[in-house]
Protein backbone atom coordinates (compact mmCIF):
# COMPACT_ATOMS: atom_id res chain seq x y z
CA UNK A 1 0.00 0.00 0.00
CA UNK A 2 0.92 3.53 -0.50
CA UNK A 3 1.11 6.01 2.40
CA UNK A 4 -2.13 7.33 1.04
CA UNK A 5 -3.82 3.62 1.29
CA UNK A 6 -3.94 3.09 -2.55
CA UNK A 7 -2.73 -0.46 -4.09
CA UNK A 8 0.39 -0.08 -5.24
CA UNK A 9 0.00 -2.24 -8.35
CA UNK A 10 -2.60 -0.16 -10.02
CA UNK A 11 -2.82 3.39 -10.61
CA UNK A 12 -5.47 5.70 -9.66
CA UNK A 13 -6.17 8.78 -12.17
CA UNK A 14 -8.49 10.97 -11.24
CA UNK A 15 -9.07 13.92 -13.58
CA UNK A 16 -11.59 16.55 -14.41
CA UNK A 17 -11.41 19.24 -17.29
CA UNK A 18 -13.49 22.54 -18.00
CA UNK A 19 -13.41 23.63 -14.15
CA UNK A 20 -13.35 27.53 -15.31
CA UNK A 21 -12.49 28.65 -12.31
CA UNK A 22 -12.87 32.56 -10.88
CA UNK A 23 -13.61 34.34 -7.44
CA UNK A 24 -17.00 32.91 -7.84
CA UNK A 25 -16.53 29.69 -7.69
CA UNK A 26 -13.45 29.33 -5.19
CA UNK A 27 -13.79 26.95 -2.60
CA UNK A 28 -16.94 24.85 -4.60
CA UNK A 29 -14.40 21.93 -5.32
CA UNK A 30 -12.36 21.87 -2.32
CA UNK A 31 -14.66 19.36 -0.08
CA UNK A 32 -14.53 17.08 -2.72
CA UNK A 33 -10.57 17.07 -3.12
CA UNK A 34 -10.05 17.00 0.64
CA UNK A 35 -9.98 12.76 0.41
CA UNK A 36 -8.20 12.52 -2.52
CA UNK A 37 -5.30 11.24 -1.64
CA UNK A 38 -7.02 7.73 -0.60
CA UNK A 39 -8.67 7.44 -4.41
CA UNK A 40 -6.04 8.44 -6.53
CA UNK A 41 -2.34 8.80 -7.41
CA UNK A 42 -2.89 11.78 -9.29
CA UNK A 43 -4.80 14.56 -10.50
CA UNK A 44 -4.93 15.63 -14.24
CA UNK A 45 -6.90 19.27 -14.90
CA UNK A 46 -7.60 18.86 -18.79
CA UNK A 47 -8.13 22.58 -19.27
CA UNK A 48 -10.29 25.50 -19.27
CA UNK A 49 -9.68 26.21 -16.10
CA UNK A 50 -10.37 30.03 -16.22
CA UNK A 51 -13.21 31.53 -17.69
CA UNK A 52 -11.12 34.28 -19.47
CA UNK A 53 -7.52 32.99 -19.34
CA UNK A 54 -6.64 36.25 -16.46
CA UNK A 55 -3.19 35.65 -14.08
CA UNK A 56 -5.85 36.54 -11.54
CA UNK A 57 -8.45 33.27 -12.63
CA UNK A 58 -5.28 31.10 -12.70
CA UNK A 59 -4.05 32.19 -8.78
CA UNK A 60 -7.74 30.83 -8.24
CA UNK A 61 -7.42 27.41 -9.97
CA UNK A 62 -4.23 27.24 -7.76
CA UNK A 63 -6.17 28.35 -4.94
CA UNK A 64 -8.43 25.64 -5.48
CA UNK A 65 -6.20 22.65 -6.92
CA UNK A 66 -2.53 23.40 -5.22
CA UNK A 67 -1.61 22.17 -2.10
CA UNK A 68 -3.02 18.60 -2.35
CA UNK A 69 -1.78 15.42 -0.91
CA UNK A 70 -1.15 14.47 -4.54
CA UNK A 71 0.44 15.61 -7.54
CA UNK A 72 -1.84 17.57 -10.12
CA UNK A 73 -0.53 18.27 -13.78
CA UNK A 74 -2.81 20.56 -16.24
CA UNK A 75 -2.65 21.83 -19.48
CA UNK A 76 -4.38 24.92 -20.80
CA UNK A 77 -6.94 25.15 -22.60
CA UNK A 78 -8.67 27.30 -25.18
CA UNK A 79 -10.37 29.74 -22.27
CA UNK A 80 -6.83 29.91 -20.74
CA UNK A 81 -5.56 31.82 -23.53
CA UNK A 82 -8.39 34.46 -24.43
CA UNK A 83 -6.69 37.16 -23.13
CA UNK A 84 -3.38 36.29 -24.00
CA UNK A 85 -1.73 35.70 -20.84
CA UNK A 86 -0.78 32.26 -21.09
CA UNK A 87 2.31 32.57 -19.72
CA UNK A 88 1.27 34.40 -16.80
CA UNK A 89 -1.49 31.52 -16.25
CA UNK A 90 0.95 29.01 -16.79
CA UNK A 91 3.27 30.61 -14.01
CA UNK A 92 0.32 31.26 -11.56
CA UNK A 93 -0.67 27.53 -11.73
CA UNK A 94 2.98 26.53 -11.21
CA UNK A 95 4.04 28.81 -8.37
CA UNK A 96 0.86 27.00 -6.82
CA UNK A 97 2.84 23.65 -7.10
CA UNK A 98 1.10 22.72 -10.35
CA UNK A 99 2.70 20.95 -13.24
CA UNK A 100 2.17 22.81 -16.50
CA UNK A 101 2.52 20.63 -19.94
CA UNK A 102 2.39 22.34 -23.58
CA UNK A 103 3.93 19.37 -25.55
CA UNK A 104 6.28 18.20 -22.79
CA UNK A 105 5.90 15.39 -20.22
CA UNK A 106 6.09 13.97 -17.15
CA UNK A 107 7.07 11.39 -15.36
CA UNK A 108 6.23 10.10 -11.64
CA UNK A 109 6.38 6.93 -9.82
CA UNK A 110 3.37 4.71 -8.24
CA UNK A 111 4.45 2.40 -6.56
CA UNK A 112 6.71 -0.12 -8.94
CA UNK A 113 4.83 1.92 -11.92
CA UNK A 114 6.55 5.15 -13.92
CA UNK A 115 3.33 6.58 -14.99
CA UNK A 116 4.05 9.14 -17.81
CA UNK A 117 1.84 12.18 -18.49
CA UNK A 118 2.92 14.00 -22.14
CA UNK A 119 0.19 16.78 -21.91
CA UNK A 120 -1.01 20.10 -25.09
CA UNK A 121 -4.28 22.24 -25.58
CA UNK A 122 -3.54 21.32 -28.96
CA UNK A 123 -6.40 22.68 -31.65
CA UNK A 124 -8.85 21.18 -33.84
CA UNK A 125 -8.96 20.28 -37.32
CA UNK A 126 -11.46 17.34 -37.64
CA UNK A 127 -11.90 14.07 -37.78
CA UNK A 128 -11.59 11.32 -40.86
CA UNK A 129 -14.21 12.10 -43.88
CA UNK A 130 -14.76 16.14 -41.83
CA UNK A 131 -11.74 17.46 -41.39
CA UNK A 132 -9.52 20.89 -42.35
CA UNK A 133 -6.85 20.64 -45.13
CA UNK A 134 -4.02 22.89 -45.81
CA UNK A 135 -5.12 23.67 -49.16
CA UNK A 136 -6.54 27.51 -50.66
CA UNK A 137 -6.98 30.47 -48.56
CA UNK A 138 -3.30 31.11 -45.88
CA UNK A 139 -5.99 31.39 -43.15
CA UNK A 140 -6.71 27.72 -44.13
CA UNK A 141 -3.92 26.87 -44.33
CA UNK A 142 -2.57 28.26 -41.05
CA UNK A 143 -5.72 26.93 -38.90
CA UNK A 144 -5.31 23.17 -40.49
CA UNK A 145 -1.49 23.37 -39.84
CA UNK A 146 -1.34 24.59 -36.25
CA UNK A 147 -3.47 21.81 -35.19
CA UNK A 148 -1.27 19.32 -37.30
CA UNK A 149 2.23 20.65 -36.28
CA UNK A 150 1.01 20.88 -32.06
CA UNK A 151 0.09 17.09 -32.41
CA UNK A 152 2.99 15.89 -33.67
CA UNK A 153 5.06 17.57 -31.24
CA UNK A 154 2.87 16.35 -28.93
CA UNK A 155 3.86 12.85 -30.38
CA UNK A 156 7.11 13.40 -29.54
CA UNK A 157 6.76 13.97 -26.21
CA UNK A 158 4.39 11.33 -25.10
CA UNK A 159 6.91 8.75 -27.60
CA UNK A 160 9.45 10.54 -25.26
CA UNK A 161 8.65 9.63 -21.92
CA UNK A 162 10.80 6.70 -20.24
CA UNK A 163 7.91 5.34 -18.47
CA UNK A 164 6.17 1.83 -18.29
CA UNK A 165 2.82 2.99 -18.89
CA UNK A 166 1.38 6.17 -20.45
CA UNK A 167 -1.53 9.21 -20.30
CA UNK A 168 -2.19 11.66 -23.08
CA UNK A 169 -3.55 14.37 -21.01
CA UNK A 170 -5.31 17.14 -24.15
CA UNK A 171 -7.82 19.89 -23.84
CA UNK A 172 -8.99 18.79 -27.48
CA UNK A 173 -10.60 15.25 -28.50
CA UNK A 174 -8.23 12.85 -30.27
CA UNK A 175 -11.54 11.07 -31.38
CA UNK A 176 -15.54 11.40 -32.78
CA UNK A 177 -17.13 9.24 -30.20
CA UNK A 178 -16.44 11.36 -26.90
CA UNK A 179 -17.96 14.12 -28.81
CA UNK A 180 -21.44 12.74 -29.73
CA UNK A 181 -24.09 14.60 -27.90
CA UNK A 182 -22.36 18.24 -29.69
CA UNK A 183 -23.42 19.37 -33.11
CA UNK A 184 -21.85 17.83 -35.90
CA UNK A 185 -20.81 20.76 -37.54
CA UNK A 186 -18.74 22.02 -34.77
CA UNK A 187 -16.00 18.50 -34.49
CA UNK A 188 -13.94 20.62 -36.28
CA UNK A 189 -13.56 22.79 -33.58
CA UNK A 190 -13.71 20.17 -31.20
CA UNK A 191 -11.12 17.72 -31.60
CA UNK A 192 -8.74 16.49 -34.60
CA UNK A 193 -7.69 12.39 -35.67
CA UNK A 194 -4.14 13.95 -36.19
CA UNK A 195 -3.73 13.89 -32.07
CA UNK A 196 -5.28 10.21 -32.33
CA UNK A 197 -2.34 9.14 -34.70
CA UNK A 198 0.09 10.46 -32.16
CA UNK A 199 -1.41 8.90 -29.28
CA UNK A 200 -1.26 5.47 -31.35
CA UNK A 201 2.02 5.69 -32.82
CA UNK A 202 3.48 6.23 -28.72
CA UNK A 203 4.04 2.30 -26.93
CA UNK A 204 2.10 1.37 -24.02
CA UNK A 205 -0.48 4.41 -23.77
CA UNK A 206 -2.89 3.42 -20.77
CA UNK A 207 -5.47 6.42 -20.91
CA UNK A 208 -6.11 9.45 -22.77
CA UNK A 209 -8.12 12.11 -21.09
CA UNK A 210 -9.65 15.31 -22.89
CA UNK A 211 -11.90 18.43 -21.71
CA UNK A 212 -13.37 21.26 -24.25
CA UNK A 213 -16.73 19.07 -25.35
CA UNK A 214 -19.52 20.30 -22.66
CA UNK A 215 -22.35 18.42 -24.36
CA UNK A 216 -20.02 15.32 -25.44
CA UNK A 217 -20.43 12.00 -24.22
CA UNK A 218 -17.43 10.34 -21.44
CA UNK A 219 -16.24 7.05 -23.12
CA UNK A 220 -14.76 6.17 -26.92
CA UNK A 221 -11.81 4.36 -27.84
CA UNK A 222 -8.95 5.64 -30.71
CA UNK A 223 -8.52 3.39 -33.93
CA UNK A 224 -5.69 1.78 -32.07
CA UNK A 225 -7.56 1.16 -29.33
CA UNK A 226 -6.47 3.45 -26.55
CA UNK A 227 -9.31 4.39 -24.21
CA UNK A 228 -10.30 7.94 -24.65
CA UNK A 229 -12.35 9.39 -21.66
CA UNK A 230 -13.69 13.43 -21.83
CA UNK A 231 -13.38 14.34 -18.16
CA UNK A 232 -15.29 17.83 -19.10
CA UNK A 233 -16.96 18.98 -15.73
CA UNK A 234 -20.55 18.93 -17.26
CA UNK A 235 -19.85 16.02 -18.78
CA UNK A 236 -18.86 14.29 -15.45
CA UNK A 237 -21.32 16.01 -13.33
CA UNK A 238 -18.60 15.32 -10.18
CA UNK A 239 -15.37 17.16 -9.06
CA UNK A 240 -13.38 15.06 -10.73
CA UNK A 241 -13.76 10.92 -11.99
CA UNK A 242 -11.03 8.43 -10.91
CA UNK A 243 -9.84 5.71 -13.36
CA UNK A 244 -7.60 3.14 -12.68
CA UNK A 245 -5.38 1.34 -15.39
CA UNK A 246 -4.27 -1.83 -14.08
CA UNK A 247 -4.07 -3.65 -17.68
CA UNK A 248 -1.18 -2.15 -18.80
CA UNK A 249 1.12 -2.25 -15.38
CA UNK A 250 3.33 -4.75 -16.22
CA UNK A 251 6.79 -2.79 -15.88
CA UNK A 252 8.88 -3.52 -18.73
CA UNK B 1 -40.61 31.71 -33.18
CA UNK B 2 -37.46 33.88 -33.61
CA UNK B 3 -35.73 33.14 -36.78
CA UNK B 4 -32.04 32.18 -37.21
CA UNK B 5 -30.67 35.13 -37.36
CA UNK B 6 -31.82 36.03 -33.58
CA UNK B 7 -30.80 32.53 -32.75
CA UNK B 8 -27.20 32.80 -34.06
CA UNK B 9 -26.65 36.46 -32.84
CA UNK B 10 -27.64 35.02 -29.07
CA UNK B 11 -25.30 32.27 -29.86
CA UNK B 12 -22.66 34.46 -29.88
CA UNK B 13 -23.22 36.94 -27.36
CA UNK B 14 -23.02 34.02 -24.99
CA UNK B 15 -19.70 33.30 -26.08
CA UNK B 16 -18.25 36.90 -26.83
CA UNK B 17 -19.92 38.66 -24.27
CA UNK B 18 -17.26 39.33 -21.52
CA UNK B 19 -19.83 39.15 -18.79
CA UNK B 20 -20.72 35.64 -19.58
CA UNK B 21 -17.58 33.81 -22.24
CA UNK B 22 -19.40 30.47 -22.14
CA UNK B 23 -19.24 27.43 -24.68
CA UNK B 24 -21.74 25.42 -23.52
CA UNK B 25 -24.97 27.06 -23.66
CA UNK B 26 -27.46 26.09 -26.24
CA UNK B 27 -29.93 28.12 -27.27
CA UNK B 28 -33.11 26.19 -28.13
CA UNK B 29 -36.03 28.20 -30.06
CA UNK B 30 -39.47 27.89 -28.97
CA UNK B 31 -42.69 28.92 -29.95
CA UNK B 32 -42.93 32.64 -28.27
CA UNK B 33 -38.50 32.44 -27.73
CA UNK B 34 -36.33 30.64 -26.48
CA UNK B 35 -34.42 28.19 -23.80
CA UNK B 36 -31.06 28.37 -22.70
CA UNK B 37 -29.92 25.24 -21.75
CA UNK B 38 -26.83 23.87 -20.08
CA UNK B 39 -24.80 24.14 -17.24
CA UNK B 40 -22.25 26.83 -15.58
CA UNK B 41 -20.03 27.15 -12.26
CA UNK B 42 -21.95 29.10 -10.16
CA UNK B 43 -25.67 30.73 -9.46
CA UNK B 44 -23.70 34.23 -10.14
CA UNK B 45 -23.14 33.10 -13.94
CA UNK B 46 -26.49 31.74 -14.43
CA UNK B 47 -28.54 35.07 -13.16
CA UNK B 48 -25.60 37.01 -15.62
CA UNK B 49 -26.65 35.16 -18.43
CA UNK B 50 -30.00 35.30 -18.06
CA UNK B 51 -29.72 39.73 -17.72
CA UNK B 52 -27.56 39.83 -20.23
CA UNK B 53 -29.66 38.29 -22.72
CA UNK B 54 -33.17 40.31 -21.20
CA UNK B 55 -30.63 43.50 -21.80
CA UNK B 56 -29.79 42.74 -25.25
CA UNK B 57 -33.27 41.33 -26.21
CA UNK B 58 -35.67 42.79 -24.05
CA UNK B 59 -38.85 41.52 -26.08
CA UNK B 60 -37.89 38.26 -26.13
CA UNK B 61 -39.18 35.76 -23.98
CA UNK B 62 -36.66 33.82 -22.48
CA UNK B 63 -37.19 30.65 -20.74
CA UNK B 64 -33.65 29.86 -18.22
CA UNK B 65 -33.11 26.16 -18.04
CA UNK B 66 -29.45 26.64 -16.90
CA UNK B 67 -28.31 24.22 -13.81
CA UNK B 68 -24.98 24.42 -11.49
CA UNK B 69 -22.75 21.96 -12.39
CA UNK B 70 -22.43 19.31 -9.35
CA UNK B 71 -19.27 19.23 -7.32
CA UNK B 72 -19.29 16.07 -5.59
CA UNK B 73 -17.09 13.28 -4.31
CA UNK B 74 -16.87 10.62 -6.77
CA UNK B 75 -17.60 7.32 -5.03
CA UNK B 76 -16.73 4.94 -7.61
CA UNK B 77 -13.78 3.73 -9.74
CA UNK B 78 -13.34 2.90 -13.67
CA UNK B 79 -11.25 0.23 -14.09
CA UNK B 80 -9.88 0.63 -17.46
Amino acid sequence: MTSDGCVSDAVRVAAVGDVHLDADVLGRYRPALEHLGGKADMLLLAGDLTRHGTADEARCVAQEFGGLTVPVIAILGNHDYHCDQQDDVTKALEDGGITVLECTGTVLRVGDVRVGVAGTKVFGGGFAGACASEFGEPEMKAFTQHGRELAEHFGVALAALDCDVRIALTHYSPVPETLLGEPLEIYPFLGSYHLAQAIDAAPAVGLAVHGHAHAGSERGTTPGGVPVRNVAHPVIKQAYNVYQLSAVLTPA
Amino acid sequence: MIDQHVESELHQLLIEDVRIAEQGIRVLRTEDGVSLVGEVESAERRDLICQVIAEAFPELPVRCNIGLTRVHEPDDVEEL
